[in-house]
């Protein structure tokens, strides 16, 4: 019985508990069915006066016709801690508008994000073409959006 | 194209361009070699019977020297020693030459697999003997630890841990290939743990010697090996932006994944949801299922209703059948798609039954997949995709999931490996899709041959690039 529980624990740790296992602590290992973790999670919990003050900021913006979506996700077991916006705007094109909304979201107080998915479309109904802004410490672009828009002034 | 810089694309392998595309090119050669030499043993032949034609025999005597002329050139061409019978062996050798140069690739090939598929598995043996010799040291060493450990204040226990955990991910980030190597051992570690396991069998006959897959198998039989489902469609769920669109790359199909995988981000009451897109263009229809990963991480599946969750992965690393595989197909046959072309796309889980599904031979009597695109997912316990499916695996650099399956994914000139490197030494955070976004564009972006390759074929069979969405579908599959 003892080598069948040690087989089940070790075979169950080298199979996938490797691929669960986060630096940060932040458990998204045990966060199943991709619950909404934020109330748990370090930062700013459900973030609804952050996600107001983000809002009014993007819809000041004037490219911004109208936000569709604005939504903070924990992070689940295939994603970090997610912003998710989709916008209409008043232009056509690359207007340059993903990375002036990127830049309130990492100058806001929302936290923990560790990416931000921007999608635009435009008034001739085409998407804008963006990828996601991976705001995690050490990520590749990390130093250059510090560079271009001051730290974070919260972390995470 | 905003936000940043694409990750560099370490390797790529199989495909159009890979090794075995290589060899199949190379028999190809041989064969018109053959071909070349019995077209030349044929033109010898002809040479003779011209020269025994009763006509030209007869036309002799009007100019004797030159027909004796004309005879020897022709003899020599054909017979002599620089004649085509001469140069059809030359070719016929050659081309044997090739085949055999071929044979001796792949018998190199298959040896060095089965010489490293019992290296690991002796690894995992070893891994068993030489933690049962140190336990005495080991259990020392823990003690000692632990008596230090519980001496740190909280805040230096979260930082010594978080350090670990950095220096594991860095380390796994840095050796894929020795986490692999581990992983693959684990059929030795399963032979060493349980003593008589040659009379157990797991499914395909009694295991010989222990693989990955037969530890995944025998886990998923220890869990029951559950394959009933349930399947509902969700109305009134909008597509997003993305999915409103017809994807004109690999980013986009990624990006629409991305939004499926968010469905149950801030609603676990949609668990186990795929969306079903349809893109017509010149009144063809084709879909692409969107089919997102683990939900339930657990190693023991907590409440017995995700169908997404561990059992599901060791019965597909174990290659068997699965609740989330069945469902799928099922929402699929629901949604009108018997018989359609179609693509899956899928994420950690999602790739991997994405891969068995269109390497099922009762899933391929049902829809024509004529495209497999995986993100993070371990796919090599699919040895062979039908030919007439092409995939596209993305694995980052440190994301340990697509490791899980201990090997190389087979090359397969229909199957290419895209391995970018995004990875920190955040384990869990380089399984993130969204850094799959990112290797996907920069596929895109590169040159390479197998990728473009496959590139093109999803433009000539209409999934990138044209088209209008006329509809998204949303499908729930659940445990039954």
């Amino acid at each position: 019985m003892l080598r069948v529980t040690t087989l089940v624990a070790l075979l169950s740790a080298l199979l996938f508990a490797t691929a669960c296992t986060s630096s940060d602590g932040s458990g998204r290992a045990d966060d199943p069915g991709g619950q909404d973790s934020s109330s748990a999670a370090p930062g700013c919990g459900d973030c609804e006066a952050e996600l107001a003050d983000v809002r009014a900021q993007v819809e000041k913006l004037p490219d911004v016709k109208r936000i569709r979506t604005l939504e903070k996700y924990g992070a689940t077991p295939t994603n970090g801690d997610t912003v998710d916006l989709e916008i209409y705007a008043k232009g056509v094109g690359d207007t340059g508008l993903a990375d002036e909304v990127a830049k309130i979201i990492w100058q806001s107080e929302l936290t923990p994000v560790d990416v931000v998915t921007i999608a635009i479309q435009d008034s001739a109904g085409d998407l804008v073409p963006s990828l996601p802004y991976d705001f995690r410490d050490g990520s590749r672009d990390h130093a250059s959006y510090e560079e271009q828009w001051g730290p974070r002034p919260v972390g995470g | 194209m905003t936000s940043g810089t694409l990750p560099p694309i370490e390797s790529v392998s199989g495909g159009s361009h890979g090794v075995q595309a290589g060899y199949e090119q190379m028999l190809a050669l041989a064969e018109r070699y053959e071909r070349q030499a019995g077209d030349f043993v044929e033109m010898a032949g002809l040479g003779a019977r011209i020269m025994a034609n009763g006509d030209l025999l007869e036309s002799s005597i009007l100019s004797p020297g030159s027909f004796a002329d004309a005879e020897v050139q022709v003899l020599d061409a054909t017979t002599g020693a620089n004649g085509l019978t001469v140069r059809a062996i030359g070719i016929e050798a050659d081309a044997l030459g090739v085949r055999a140069v071929v044979a001796a690739f792949k018998a190199s090939d298959s040896l060095s697999k089965h010489a490293m598929e019992m290296l690991d598995n002796a690894l995992g043996k070893l891994l068993f003997v030489g933690t049962v010799a140190a336990l005495p040291a080991l259990l020392a060493a823990g003690g000692i630890s632990y008596a230090y450990y519980s001496t740190l204040s909280p805040e230096e226990q979260e930082a010594l841990k978080a350090q670990i955990a950095d220096n594991l991910g860095q380390f796994l980030h840095d050796h894929p290939e020795v986490a692999q190597h581990i992983i693959n051992g684990g059929g030795g570690l399963l032979e060493s743990l349980v003593p008589g396991l040659g009379l157990l069998n797991p499914g395909d006959g009694p295991i010989d010697q222990a693989t990955t897959g037969d530890a995944a198998r025998l886990l998923a039989l220890l869990l029951g090996n559950d394959t009933a489902f349930d399947v509902h469609q969700l109305d009134g769920i909008d597509p997003s932006f993305h999915q409103q669109q017809a994807p004109g790359s690999l980013a986009d199909l990624m990006q629409s994944l991305n939004d499926t995988n968010k469905l149950d981000a801030d609603d676990p009451s949609r668990h186990g949801a795929i969306q079903i897109q349809r893109i017509v263009e010149n009144g063809q229809e084709r879909f692409v299922v969107y089919i997102p990963g683990t939900d339930d991480m657990s190693p023991i599946p907590q409440d017995g209703e995700h169908a997404r969750d561990m059992e599901t992965n060791y019965q597909l690393i174990g290659g068997m059948d699965s609740a989330y595989g069945r469902g799928i197909q099922q929402a699929m046959i629901d949604a009108g798609l018997e018989g359609k072309d179609v693509m899956l796309v899928g994420h950690s889980q999602g790739g991997m039954v994405s891969t068995s599904l269109a390497a099922d031979p009762d899933f391929a009597r049902h829809f024509n997949v004529q495209h497999v695109v995986t993100a993070g997912s371990p796919t090599a316990q699919v040895a062979d995709l039908p030919t007439g499916t092409s995939a596209i695996h993305f694995e980052n650099r440190g994301d340990a999931v697509p490791l899980l399956d201990g090997e190389d994914n087979p090359d397969q000139p229909n199957r290419t490996t895209v391995k970018f490197d995004e990875g920190t030494s955040d384990v869990g955070g380089n399984h993130d899709i969204d850094h799959y976004v990112h290797g996907a564009a920069a596929a895109d972006a590169s040159t390479n041959g197998s990728i473009q390759d496959q590139i093109r074929q999803m433009q000539e069979d209409g999934y990138l690039g044209g088209g209008t969405v006329t509809g998204v579908q949303t499908f729930q599959i659940t445990r039954g």
